[in-house]
Parts: structure tokens; C-alpha cells; sequence
């Protein structure tokens, strides 16, 4: 007597899915935000003085290297060896780094400063529950 | 007429430190080798207090104290990290390019309608946005061949405000430029170059190109060919097959037994199996070798042992490496040897799809190997390294042959909990 044994493949029964012709790519937070990713960094940031602008203790701010800076533009900067975050404001011929927090002093800046821009702040990531 | 250049990062390990770090801008700064063995990088400051490529750390210990020089353990992940980033922007702005290395690139330049001055603009340029993106400094030399480009790369780094340089055969300045300085020149060409009283590049190039051939032969040929402006070697696209893997580390310490040899060795064995794996590879060969320390020769002699056997299946498995390998050590071991490095190389790669079984292992009785190590290789890169490993590693804690890095900056751009934190 002959024995005869099936190897089925596994096919799901039913209707096909009506979206699978629909498909697209999952969203990117990446995506979204960085548009030129050979200059862009990650940096976290410690201390209340750009509060009014949203930047809170913790946050990671997203910097492109790669932009040019314009005045109102939320800038890393480098003044005298030490990297911070503020609001850079030219005004005709005068720069000046501006915090958002009334409690902090603005910098003015001339041309004996040892002032660098390091980046523009292009996204603040916050996590508002502390999760 | 096309154009080659060479993009070459200043300093470049120094460079991604200072990148992320502005108060060592202007000072001193050196690189040390894996485990801070000996210098591997200089700044231009450090260039300027004679430290030469190579010297061992602890002859410069006191040096680099009183001179407050800003020593850095070597940080790999930020290198390659910042490499990448670099040959991306130049990729996006040029055709075609060769990585050559870490930080050297050869590019070819498409001159149709452009003029020298354009050229140049234009890569001046592509300078300046790579600086600016990266934070990286490079000097591109620009040349009708590889040599040339090389040649113009140096004098862009040494006497040019713009960082970048365009020679051509013809160009006065090769005059003035020891025969040292072209790519290919080793000390033996250097004597009997100047036997026949050639000094410069500009002397070498009027050189009778029969003379090369019957000094030099054919490699002679091609230098003098390549600095006469007509191209011998073109772009080398896509980096062929490696024919080797490697993996090989210094000890902290010395090491006398063999205990330790075989943690040493499984250690090794267990990256370049992921090694292997990564790139698809198996090793039919496989060697490992065993260094005393050349700095404290116990018996007045260094010793060096090696020894390579053919495997009876190419593998990629970590224990099949591992096996093999301690097999080898216990051959060569040798007692009252004071080792400071070991080695293991995996040679006669093959890519691992074209695996062929034998008589007495069928080639699907391998599958639940392949399995298990694709399973090891997943559990690590989600729950970080060695977090599953073999017994024959050892204990982390207790290993003698894991990397020493003092002086290790954050990996910024690779982890999460290393990115710059920023006082605001």
C-alpha cells in the first residue's frame, strides 16, 4: 500500500489585504528633520537660560554644521573655548548672543572676541512626561 | 584633459578631537595606538615639538607633562564616524572618488569647459564645506595624475593659504621639491637618483626615461611617466576582495602563561569570526603568531612564533575558529617567554554562499551553525558586545587583553549617552 504525505505551503485564506497596493515606507523622524546628514549632530544640553525659546535642561537639540547663520537663528556657538546655546542677533555691524531667559545677560560680541558658530539649531527634542 | 586630486584631512585623528573639543584648539595634541601604545597622530603644534610618528608613550611621559600636551587614547568610532562623513560630502559634489584611506581620497576632476581658475574655485570651495559640515580641515592637491596630485597635496598643506594647490609638470616650484617628497621614492632610489645628481622633482622629470627602465624597470617607468603629467594609474573603484582578515592586539601587561594566551586568543578569534560573518567570508587558513616584548627581552633575543594550517571546511563559525586557534597555541607556547602580543589571521577567503561540503559533512548539516552564530551576532549588536560569548574568552573583568584607553574621548556621534553636553 502506497503512503502519500503533502507538503502544503502555508497560504492564508480570506480576503486579500485591499491596502497592499497601497504600501509606503513607515514615517522617519530622521526623515523629517535632518536634511543633510553628513553635518548633522546630536547635543544635550544642561541649564535654563534659552527657556522662553523652549530649550529645557535635558533636551537634545539637533544641529546642522552646514547652514548658514542668519540673525533670529538659535545657534552652538563657541566663545572662548567654552560651546553654548543662544539666539544670535546681528544688527547692522554688531553681533550679539541673546538667552531667552530674563534672568541671563545677552553677550555682546566685537571683533577681539574669540567667537565661532558651531551649528544651527534645526530641532529641540523634548520629552515633556520625563518618560 | 582630465585632472586627479588627492583630498588628504590635516591631522586628521587630532582634528575630529578638536572638532568636538575647542579648548585644545591650539594647543599640542597627539593620538595614541590602540591599548596608548605609541603615537599615531600629531597636530601641527605637536609636529612643531619634534614628536615624531610612532615613538613609544612612555619615552614621551615626562615630555608630554611638561610641554601640557593633550594626549587621546585612539577613539575609532568617532574616526570612522567623521571619515564617513567627510567622503560623503565630497562624494556629493564629485563624480568619482577613490577612499583611499581614513582620511585620503583620490578624486578625478571633469574639466570639460572649465578653466585652472574655476577649478581651483571650485574646490576651494568644497573645503570649505567640508570644514564647515565636519569641522574637518583637508588640503586637496590637483594634478594630471595620481603622482602629481600626491606631490600638489603637499605643498597644499605646507605653503598655501587656501588649502589647495594645482600643479602641473611644468610648474617652477618642482625645482625647489627634494625627490623624497614624490610618492614611491624609497631611501634606495634617493642614492642612486643623486648619484646622477638628481636632487629635485624638476631634475627627475628631464630624467632619460631608458635610464629609469634599466635602474627601476618598469616601476621606474611609470613614476617618471606619472610626473611628466601622463596618467599610469587611474581611480580604483570599489576596494577588490580582501584576501586577509586580521586581528591582532598589544597586552596591557606582559603575559607568561597560558592561560591567559587562551583568552588572549579566543578573544581574538570571537571578533574576527564576526569579522568574517560581516563581509560574508569564510577562512580556509588560519594563522595565529606570538610576540615577546620587544622592549624587555628577558633573554637578550625577541621571539616570534607563527604558525598557519588549512582548515578541513572553510568556516566562519566562532567556535570552529576558536578550536582551531587554541589548537595552534598550545603548539607554539612556549614557557618563560614574557608575550605581549598575539595575533590571528584568517586567510583564503571565500565568499560564504559558495560553500562546498565534503564526503563526511554535507553541506546542509552546517545550516544550524550558521543559525546559531546569526543568532550570537544579533543578541550582541542589540545588548552590546560580548554579551553573549564563549567560556574560553574569560571573564570580562579579569581580561589582560582588553583595550587599555585612558585617555578615551566620548564616542559623540555614535552613542547615545556620549554626545556632547552642552552648559547653556
Amino acid at each position: 500500500m502506497l503512503h502519500f504525505k503533502f507538503d502544503l505551503p502555508c497560504i492564508s485564506a480570506g480576503f486579500p489585504s485591499p491596502a497592499d497596493d497601497y504600501l509606503e515606507n513607515n514615517l522617519s523622524l530622521d526623515e523629517l528633520i535632518i536634511k543633510n546628514k553628513s553635518a548633522t549632530f546630536f547635543v544635550r544640553v544642561e541649564g535654563d537660560s534659552m527657556i522662553n525659546a523652549g530649550i529645557h535642561s535635558d533636551d537634545i537639540l539637533v544641529v546642522d554644521r552646514s547652514i548658514t547663520p542668519k540673525s533670529g537663528h538659535i545657534i552652538v556657538a563657541i566663545i572662548e573655548g567654552e560651546f553654548t546655546v543662544k539666539r544670535l542677533v546681528i544688527e547692522g555691524k554688531k553681533y550679539a548672543l541673546k538667552a531667552e531667559n530674563p534672568r541671563y545677560k545677552n553677550i555682546a560680541l566685537d571683533e577681539h572676541s574669540n567667537f565661532m558658530v558651531w551649528g544651527i539649531v534645526i530641532a529641540v527634542l523634548h520629552n515633556p512626561n520625563k518618560i | 584633459m582630465n585632472l586627479f586630486a588627492l583630498a588628504d584631512c590635516n591631522n586628521f585623528y587630532a582634528s575630529c578631537e578638536r572638532s568636538f573639543n575647542p579648548k585644545i584648539e591650539n594647543t599640542p595634541v597627539v593620538v595614541l595606538s590602540n591599548n596608548d601604545g605609541c603615537v599615531i597622530a600629531r597636530s601641527n603644534e605637536a609636529k612643531e615639538l619634534n614628536i615624531e610618528m610612532g615613538t613609544p608613550f612612555w619615552k614621551i611621559k615626562s615630555f608630554i607633562q611638561k610641554n601640557n600636551i593633550q594626549v587621546f587614547s585612539s577613539n575609532y568610532q568617532l574616526y570612522g564616524d567623521m571619515s564617513s562623513r567627510v567622503m560623503n560630502i565630497i562624494q556629493a559634489n564629485v563624480a568619482d572618488i577613490e577612499v583611499y584611506s581614513i582620511d585620503e581620497a583620490f578624486l578625478k576632476l571633469y574639466t570639460f569647459k572649465k578653466n585652472i581658475t574655476m577649478i581651483l574655485q571650485e574646490n576651494i570651495q568644497l573645503r570649505e564645506k567640508v570644514l564647515r559640515s565636519t569641522g574637518i580641515p583637508i588640503s586637496i592637491g590637483i594634478g594630471p595624475t595620481k603622482t602629481l596630485a600626491k606631490l600638489a597635496n603637499h605643498i597644499a598643506k605646507k605653503q598655501t593659504k587656501t588649502g589647495v594647490c594645482i600643479l602641473l609638470p611644468d610648474d617652477d616650484i618642482l625645482k625647489k621639491i627634494a625627490i623624497t617628497k614624490v610618492w614611491g621614492i624609497a631611501k634606495g632610489y634617493e642614492r642612486r637618483l643623486s648619484k646622477i645628481g638628481v636632487k629635485t622633482v624638476a631634475d627627475l622629470i628631464k630624467v632619460n626615461i631608458q635610464w629609469m627602465q634599466s635602474e627601476f624597470g618598469v616601476v621606474g617607468v611609470r613614476l617618471l611617466k606619472e610626473l611628466q603629467g601622463f596618467p599610469c594609474y587611474d581611480l580604483e573603484l570599489p576596494i577588490t576582495q580582501r584576501k586577509t582578515i586580521m586581528v591582532s592586539r598589544s597586552f596591557r601587561k606582559d603575559i607568561y602563561t597560558l592561560s591567559e594566551l587562551t583568552e588572549g586568543i579566543s578573544t581574538y578569534a570571537t571578533r574576527l569570526g564576526e569579522k568574517l560573518r560581516r563581509y560574508n567570508q569564510t577562512a580556509k587558513q588560519l594563522t595565529v603568531f606570538l610576540m615577546s616584548n620587544p622592549f624587555k627581552k628577558i633573554d637578550g633575543r625577541k621571539h616570534y612564533f607563527s604558525q598557519t594550517i588549512e582548515l578541513p571546511l572553510a568556516t566562519s563559525a566562532t567556535n570552529e575558529l576558536i578550536s582551531y586557534a587554541l589548537n595552534i597555541i598550545k603548539f607554539l607556547f612556549k614557557q618563560g617567554i614574557n608575550y605581549k602580543k598575539i595575533g590571528i589571521l584568517a586567510g583564503r577567503l571565500q565568499t560564504s554562499h559558495s560553500f562546498q561540503g565534503n564526503l563526511f559533512v554535507p553541506s546542509d548539516g552546517r545550516k544550524k551553525l550558521t543559525n546559531l552564530m546569526k543568532s550570537i551576532d544579533q543578541i550582541n549588536s542589540k545588548l552590546g558586545k560580548n554579551s553573549v560569548h564563549f567560556a574560553s574568552c574569560g571573564i570580562e573583568k579579569e581580561q589582560t587583553w582588553s583595550r587599555k584607553e585612558q585617555w578615551c574621548s566620548p564616542r559623540y556621534t555614535t552613542r547615545w549617552n556620549d554626545i556632547l553636553k552642552i552648559k547653556i
